[in-house]
């Protein structure tokens, strides 16, 4: 399918049905979306609205049950396990609610996980994630563990995981609902901060402050897209 | 091999970090891979190396059998072997050797030594050197000049004190002179409990008589013929030979057996592969067990793994690093295994009587080798990845949107892992029951082994061999004699209840029995069906002693033994099997072989 150059990521029609004990939950809808490089997306929506849901499928974390999606041109949803494995170490950075550190695992160690698993020399992931670090302000804690970290700093840690391996776009899911408000204004001016250098982000949250960071705003109720509007400034 | 370098260092950190979970698997393992080691050098060396003979494989015992009266293993004749001897093309040498037992007198404290009568060439058919001086010269197989000597290293060090001066020596061999020629190197104690060889002097009778079957022949194969050539050619001869005599060969066939085959014997390879199943089964048990809690470990571990998914970890590399831990985990038992394997072997050999450890082939060669090291690491491999395969598998497949959310269900087994679980307790239950059932049946066979002595209370009776020389006592007559007087001295000795003698003390000769064919007066022997009996010449006393009750008939007297009508006393299974319905006493019975003396 030929896309015009700005567009990462397009839904057509996608639906989630959950199966469990004979219940089906449809999370979502005929969900149509469009998501441009550099463009930096808020989903917001009550709980239960499927906004988790959708950013799992965005994020090829899950499948599609029906519809299309396509990401950089490419055409996702009905892949296997092991290439949206592949696509989503490549191309997509994750930051979670929970940090979702690995406590074993030092903060260098944390941090050179995706590009591991891509198979990067030693050298090359050395430089890529002092770099990573530098640009949250954590290279000073390479050797530290994650429970040696405030809440703020180990979601500082996760953004440079996210960003280590030069993702197509950050899938940010609550990035702040764990952080007091001095810790997720800090994490939400260093995204903004990402964007303002080119990141395409893509965040799921449910407070309305950190929703305005975004140029766009999603609005979901019932698994559907309700609203859809956009910031002309943002405040800081 | 960077990410398998950083897989291994983490495997190293989580088994560091639940360090006691770690000890109490690795514990586990140690007991199932020890034990399969220290089986494993036993097995190597009874099964694998029971002869210590370079190109042991080259050379095949060719013994008789009779299937149809159970006799797998038996002795040939001395013209059956000179026949092989000078017929075949297989064999560039055949040798052949039989059991003595002879009285070393003259030179210290009389002894009782375990002596092989071997022909001239038994040592050269083997291909083994001596430490000192020569093997047998062919003109010393004739009688007359046949009285030398090999002795074992193990006899040269203990009774002359590795006296590098022994050579030419003469000692008294039930009171002949023998000189001794050689001595064997160390560890050498072929045909197994070897402490002396004689030459096999045959005598003119004995070249004749192919019903006397006294030899165990070795052939050592010509290079290039393969024992089913070889095998198929002594077919061939033993055909013919069968065919020129056929009432001595009826029902007799000839057999080949690997050289270490025939040393170890059915009963030993049997007893050692049961015994390797049973530590096998120890090990299942332990990978299961250890199985079990990888799982639990693992589980408790669903958010790192989908962590790692989420970051771009294919399954397989989760896999692959949830094995790498499982493996280390056994490798660790592995270590502590080899330890344990080392101290069961010490405990197998330090509490073995060494009179029934020199009859077991291989049993010197036990010990902890680099093929033992092998196994080892080769089941700790294989015991890490079967106790890690499943956990892996099975928590490498994670609902990974579920998992990663704040609220999520986090480390719910799942149904999968669940069943599995219960698959591995129902496995470990199920070969623990069967361990179980074998180690009980395997006490009850034991304690009833001991019991069945319990008539005649073993701890309270003294038994000694004697034999007594031919030069000195060449009669019957001679030899009756000493047995008398040599009872009457023991009934006088105030600490003795009472003394008798048997040709064969019960129970003491393994799972030798010297069973001999006997006829039925009036009552011809059915083709193919001969009937065996072991035979036993005891004094008249000697059921009192062994507390063993007359059911029928009399006991013997001591005017049994002068020259009257031959009498036997037959046992209760004999008498059902070959006098079913009717009363045996009265009837006459007789060697087959009509050995006049008693």
């Amino acid at each position: 399918m030929t896309e015009s150059n700005g567009t990462l990521i397009k839904m057509e029609g996608v639906k989630k049905v959950f199966y469990t004990d004979e219940v089906e939950t449809h999370a979502l809808s005929e969900i149509h979306l469009v998501i441009n490089k550099g463009e930096y997306i808020s989903i917001a929506g009550p709980s239960g609205c499927g906004k988790s849901t959708l950013l799992s499928i965005l994020g090829l974390l899950d499948s599609p049950t029906d519809g299309s999606y396509w990401l950089n041109g490419q055409r996702v949803s009905k892949l296997t396990i092991s290439e949206r494995t592949r696509i989503r170490n490549r191309e997509i950075g994750f930051i979670f609610q929970a940090f979702n550190l690995i406590g074993d695992l030092t903060v260098y160690e944390n941090v050179e996980l995706p590009l591991t698993y891509r198979g990067t020399g030693s050298a090359e992931r050395k430089q890529k994630v002092q770099h990573a670090l530098e640009r949250v302000g954590m290279a000073h804690r390479l050797r530290h563990y994650p429970s040696q970290l405030s809440g703020g700093q180990q979601q500082r840690v996760a953004v440079a995981r996210a960003l280590v391996g030069d993702p197509l776009i950050l899938m940010a899911d609550e990035p702040t609902g764990n952080l007091d408000s001095k810790n997720g204004e800090a994490v939400m001016e260093l995204l903004r901060d990402l964007h303002r250098n080119g990141a395409t982000i893509c965040m799921v949250t449910h407070d309305e402050r950190y929703a305005n960071f975004a140029e766009r705003n999603i609005h979901l109720f019932d698994g559907r897209i309700v609203e859809e509007s956009r910031e002309v400034s943002v405040s800081a | 091999m960077n990410n398998i370098t950083q897989d291994f260092r983490y495997a190293l950190r989580m088994l560091w970090k639940h360090r006691f979970a770690t000890l109490i698997c690795a514990c586990a393992l140690a007991l199932g891979i020890g034990a399969n080691t220290a089986i494993f050098s036993m097995a190597e060396a009874f099964l694998a190396h029971p002869v210590p003979i370079d190109g042991a494989g080259r050379i095949l015992a060719l013994v008789n059998s009779q299937p149809r009266h159970n006799i797998l293993t038996s002795s040939v004749a001395v013209p059956t072997y000179l026949e092989w001897q000078q017929q075949t093309h297989s064999f560039d040498q055949m040798a052949a050797y039989n059991w003595d037992g002879v009285n070393f007198t003259g030179d210290g404290t009389p002894q009782k030594v375990q002596d092989f009568l071997v022909t001239t060439n038994f040592f050269s058919t083997l291909g083994v050197q001596l430490r000192l001086g020569r093997i047998f010269l062919p003109e010393e197989g004739q009688p007359g000049q046949n009285q030398r000597l090999i002795l074992s290293y193990g006899l040269w060090e203990r009774r002359y004190a590795s006296d590098p001066n022994i050579l030419g020596k003469v000692v008294q061999v039930d009171g002949k002179p023998f000189t001794i020629v050689g001595v064997m190197g160390k560890g050498f104690n072929f045909p197994t409990g070897a402490e002396a060889w004689l030459p096999f002097a045959f005598a003119p009778n004995q070249r004749v008589d192919r019903n006397d079957r006294p030899l165990w022949v070795l052939g050592h194969l010509k290079p290039q013929v393969t024992i089913a050539q070889a095998n198929a050619e002594m077919l061939t001869i033993a055909q013919h030979q069968a065919d020129a005599f056929p009432d001595a060969y009826r029902d007799w066939e000839l057999r080949l057996l690997s050289l270490g085959d025939f040393a170890t014997g059915d009963l030993t390879r049997q007893y050692t592969l049961l015994l390797l199943g049973a530590v096998a089964f120890v090990l299942l048990i332990a990978c299961a067990d250890v199985a079990n809690v990888q799982f639990a470990r693992v589980s408790g571990r669903q958010k790192e793994l989908a962590v790692r998914t989420a970051m771009g970890a294919t399954r397989s590399r989760i896999v692959r690093q949830l094995l790498i831990e499982s493996v280390l985990l056994s490798l660790f038992g592995a270590v502590l295994g080899i330890f344990l394997a080392q101290w069961i072997l010490a405990m197998i050999l330090s509490h073995m009587p060494p009179d029934v450890a020199r009859y077991v082939a291989g049993w010197n060669t036990i010990h902890l080798d680099l093929g033992a090291l092998i196994f080892t690491f080769v089941i700790a491999l294989a015991s890490g990845i079967l106790s890690g395969i499943a956990p892996s598998l099975l928590n490498s497949r994670t609902n990974i949107s579920e998992t990663l959310k704040e609220s999520g269900r986090g480390a719910s087994s799942g149904r999968a892992r669940h069943c599995m679980r219960s698959a591995f307790v129902i496995a470990e239950v199920s070969l623990a029951l069967v361990l179980l059932v074998g180690a009980g049946l395997l006490v009850k066979g034991f304690h009833a082994l001991l019991t069945v002595n319990q008539t005649y209370h073993p701890e309270t009776l003294l038994t000694f061999y004697f034999n007594l020389p031919d030069m000195q006592y060449p009669q019957p007559s001679a030899r009756a004699e000493f047995d008398d007087r040599l009872l009457q001295s023991l009934a006088s000795i105030p600490q003795l209840q009472s003394a008798a003698m048997v040709t064969t003390v019960p129970y003491a000769d393994g799972d030798y029995v010297d069973a001999q064919h006997f006829l039925i007066e009036a009552r011809p022997e059915e083709r193919g069906n001969s009937r065996a009996a072991e035979i036993q010449t005891v004094s008249p006393n000697y059921f009192s002693l062994m507390d063993i009750r007359l059911r029928d008939g009399r006991l013997f007297t001591d005017s049994d033994a002068d020259k009257t009508q031959p009498v036997a006393v037959i046992s209760l299974s004999l008498a059902r099997r070959h006098f079913p319905g009717e009363n045996p006493l009265g009837r006459k019975i007789r060697p087959a072989a009509d050995k006049s003396e008693n």
